[in-house]
């Protein structure tokens, strides 16, 4: 295993939350959403950005700094049913499954539970929730027992909020923006610092930073991708000696562009 | 894991570089051709507006004749495209000059008798006229003018004696022609009137006794 392939590791696409990346958007956010779970008159928070923006990592990391001090219940997609959903309450407020009890009995049970807790409901993925589902989360709402946090892509966001669920329901929104080219730049470095790897981070310039952001767009999900494909390709060119692809050049940074679809070349 | 092979990528990346190379010449090719046209379109204009405006000022410097008849653009076009061809095949003379013979011979040609107007035929008419397009001579309007009055063709001997007094002013010939040709088509007032404007300022005896003559036949 050579150095590439090491570096290549760190930039699978793996939720770590011990790796929070500070860009000035993330922080922006971060904080956003803290004030707003602590706030007394919120009870419906959109968290939006593009896919692959980093909105997963974001509420996996929130709820990672606050779980001890609030209840978060956290659905990393809206596949549920109704009863589901409140059986996944229950069970994580008393760690145990109430399986004998009906619809009405599930609720009226979950309602009791998290009276005087103060909780978070976290629905990753919301732009696919039905119209049930949408329901269930404003007639929840409502009670202001329950603090919900819908995190989705930003085309969808429109369109949930004009349904009659939320017209009129008093929410906040925080996007989520993507990475700024001197972010990117920043990001990789440190990624590769903080592994030791800092024979590589010498070896990007700034006008390489300027190609990958123009390649990914400040996607995280994709610089990570972009990233770990990069590092493939330098890792075949030095076990094969290919000297022409010992240094980063733009040959190299468009190859990886195109591996992934970035460019469309036949 | 790679979607594509490493060569297959280099395939892909020479691919489209040649693809970058294209079209950065195909840019450089269009606006180049574009270029060039709106070049010759303006070119083309430009001459247009010169040639207009050669005819407008050959118009303004002609003499203030009261009884001048218009000359038509549209006549004056395909002579202006004659000129123009003759132009283009005229031979430049060499500049060498040649050396003198060494002996002194006898001219053996006859003497060349000068034609009379009544000989003149269509060749000497096409003839006079490219004399005229290449030279813009006097002798070459005024032998036209004098072939057509011949002809009976008084429209023309009219327009050809307008042209020629463009380059003698007081010469009284063009003056004349075009008092005859106007008196032949019956409007003997214009060919007085005419013979008048030009009396007073020049002398001729022969333009004052056809002025006689006029005014006599009229009472």
């Amino acid at each position: 295993m050579n150095q590439f392939d090491k570096a290549q590791q760190i930039f699978n696409d793996i939720i770590n939350t011990q790796e929070y990346f500070d860009s000035f958007s993330a922080e922006r956010v971060k904080k956003k959403l803290f004030k707003a779970l602590n706030s007394k008159d919120i009870f419906l928070i959109f968290l939006i950005g593009n896919p692959g923006v980093g909105k997963t990592f974001m509420l996996s990391y929130v709820k990672e700094k606050i779980k001890n001090r609030k209840n978060i219940i956290f659905f990393k997609d809206p596949f549920f049913t109704k009863e589901e959903f409140f059986k996944k309450l229950i069970y994580k407020r008393i760690g145990e499954e109430e399986n004998y009890l009906g619809y009405g009995e599930l609720k009226e049970r979950a309602i009791q539970l998290y009276q005087n807790i103060d909780n978070a409901i976290f629905i990753d993925e919301a732009q696919i929730l039905t119209d049930e589902q949408l329901e269930l989360i404003r007639i929840l709402s409502d009670t202001k027992i329950f603090k919900f946090v819908l995190s989705m892509h930003y085309k969808d966001r429109k369109k949930i909020l004009k349904s009659d669920y939320f017209k009129n329901r008093a929410h906040i929104d925080i996007n989520l923006e993507p990475l700024q080219t001197s972010e990117i730049g920043r990001y990789i470095q440190s990624k590769l610092l903080n592994s030791s790897l800092g024979d590589i981070s010498s070896m990007f310039e700034d006008r390489d930073f300027e190609i990958i952001a123009k390649f990914t767009k400040g996607n995280f999900r994709m610089l990570k991708r972009y990233m770990s494909t990069l590092f493939e390709l330098l890792s075949y060119a030095y076990d094969n000696n290919l000297k022409e692809y010992k240094k980063i050049n733009k040959k190299l940074l468009t190859m990886a562009a195109i591996d992934l679809g970035l460019i469309n070349v036949k | 894991m790679l979607n594509n092979s490493f060569e297959e990528l280099e395939r892909k990346y020479n691919k489209l570089q040649r693809e970058k190379i294209f079209k950065i010449l195909l840019i450089i090719g269009t606006v180049f051709s574009l270029g060039f046209f709106v070049f010759n379109f303006f070119k083309k204009e430009k001459l247009q507006i010169q040639e207009k405006s050669e005819v407008k000022q050959t118009k303004e410097k002609s003499p203030n004749l009261e009884l001048k008849p218009k000359i038509d653009l549209k006549e004056l076009k395909p002579i202006i495209e004659e000129k123009e061809k003759i132009n283009a095949t005229k031979i430049t003379p060499p500049t060498k000059e040649e050396e003198m013979p060494k002996e002194i011979f006898k001219r053996k040609t006859k003497k060349i008798q000068k034609k009379k107007l009544t000989d003149i035929t269509i060749e000497d008419e096409k003839t006079l006229k490219q004399n005229y397009l290449l030279y813009g001579d006097y002798k070459s309007a005024i032998s036209l003018s004098k072939l057509f009055l011949e002809k009976k063709n008084y429209q023309k001997a009219i327009k050809w004696a307008i042209r020629a007094t463009k380059y003698a002013p007081k010469n009284d010939e063009p003056w004349i022609i075009y008092a005859k040709a106007k008196a032949s088509m019956g409007q003997k007032e214009l060919a007085i009137k005419a013979l008048k404007t030009y009396l007073k300022k020049h002398k001729s005896k022969r333009a004052q006794e056809l002025l006689i003559k006029y005014q006599r036949g009229k009472k």
